[in-house]
């Protein structure tokens, strides 16, 4: 007889979905491979497909016409896009691209609504994970309205580290840019910062998390919030 | 598009960046140099620091040419886009 089996993801959200939701969810689930800046959701248009993650990095970002993008939602293997369609929308207002590369089980949107239709449960449980992702994206407004630019590094790298396993990071430049809301050559400056402080090691593409607890205390609050709202809404991570 | 690198030099201290970006030419380079210098002494003043004009991007082309050197004084005497 078929049977579910939550240990096979390294998701979060799937390991912790109930015996009945998963096995609503699990046949049509299927692994792909998520490349450097594939779209996941693109801006303003239908989403087709729901990823939930089981390792590398999604950023959902915000555009002002004729300006610069900025990051507002970091999604990794505690998490899921698609957020819109749990909430009743069929579109996404931003982009959602990959900028870590790696893997996830993807379901199509017309499925997710199929299943959500079906389950009594379902929903209330991706919904905390929405307001998971919701109490992130206001610390992001917070932190870019009222943190320092160091302060800002800080917190993103302690959140792309709790999304890739090992403490080495190779995320690019760019990448960063966008997350800290600066052009792409003031990030060297904010490294260089961090560096001195001795809590990272920066070199040719990776990033080296020397001191996190450093890291964590130079973040000023602006980290740990978000991540315990996760552990309360969802629960442990790993 | 050439691809530029700026490096950032502040007294002794000299980052490389590895990355680069890919820019039109030198008038796209000096404008994004001015509108990051002027966005990190932006920064670097609301977090109570004085203004950074110590500092400067040193652009070299893939060929490693040095093409420019962007002292941030320049952002803070002269007007440039906004950053």
């Amino acid at each position: 007889m078929y049977k579910p089996n939550n240990k096979r993801y390294k998701n979060e959200l799937l390991r912790r979905l109930s015996q009945e939701d998963l096995a609503l969810v699990e046949p049509e689930l299927v692994r792909c491979e998520l490349p450097l800046r594939m779209m996941l959701e693109n801006r303003n248009a239908p989403i087709e497909f729901v990823y939930f993650l089981e390792d590398g990095i999604g950023s959902i970002v915000a555009k002002i016409p004729m300006g610069r993008d900025t990051e507002v939602g970091l999604i990794g293997f505690e998490g899921m896009t698609g957020g819109a369609l749990v909430l009743g929308d069929d579109q996404s207002t931003h982009e959602c691209f990959v900028q870590l590369a790696g893997e996830a089980h993807r379901l199509p949107a017309d499925q997710l609504r199929s299943v959500l239709s079906q389950s009594e449960t379902l929903r209330p449980f991706l919904l905390r994970y929405v307001q998971a992702l919701f109490i992130q994206t206001s610390y992001t407004a917070l932190v870019n309205a009222r943190s320092k630019l160091e302060e800002r590094l800080a917190r993103w790298l302690l959140m792309c580290d709790d999304r890739v396993v090992g403490d080495r990071l190779t995320i690019t430049h760019e990448f960063l840019a966008i997350m800290l809301g600066v052009r792409r050559p003031g990030v060297t400056v904010a490294l260089q910062i961090l560096e001195g402080k001795g809590l990272i090691r920066a070199n040719r593409g990776e990033i080296i998390l020397r001191d996190r607890n450093g890291l964590i205390d130079l973040a000023d609050g602006a980290y740990s919030e978000p991540e315990g709202e996760y552990r309360r809404l969802i629960g442990e991570i790993g | 598009m050439p691809r530029y690198f700026f490096h950032y030099r502040d007294g002794d201290r000299f980052k490389e960046d590895y990355e680069g970006e890919l820019l039109s030419g030198i008038a796209a380079v000096e404008e994004t140099a001015m509108a990051s210098a002027k966005e990190i002494i932006a920064e670097g003043l609301l977090g109570g620091n004085p203004v950074l004009t110590g500092y400067s991007y040193e652009i070299h082309d893939e060929a490693r040419n040095l093409v420019l050197v962007f002292p941030f004084s320049e952002a803070a005497e002269k007007p440039g886009v906004r950053p």
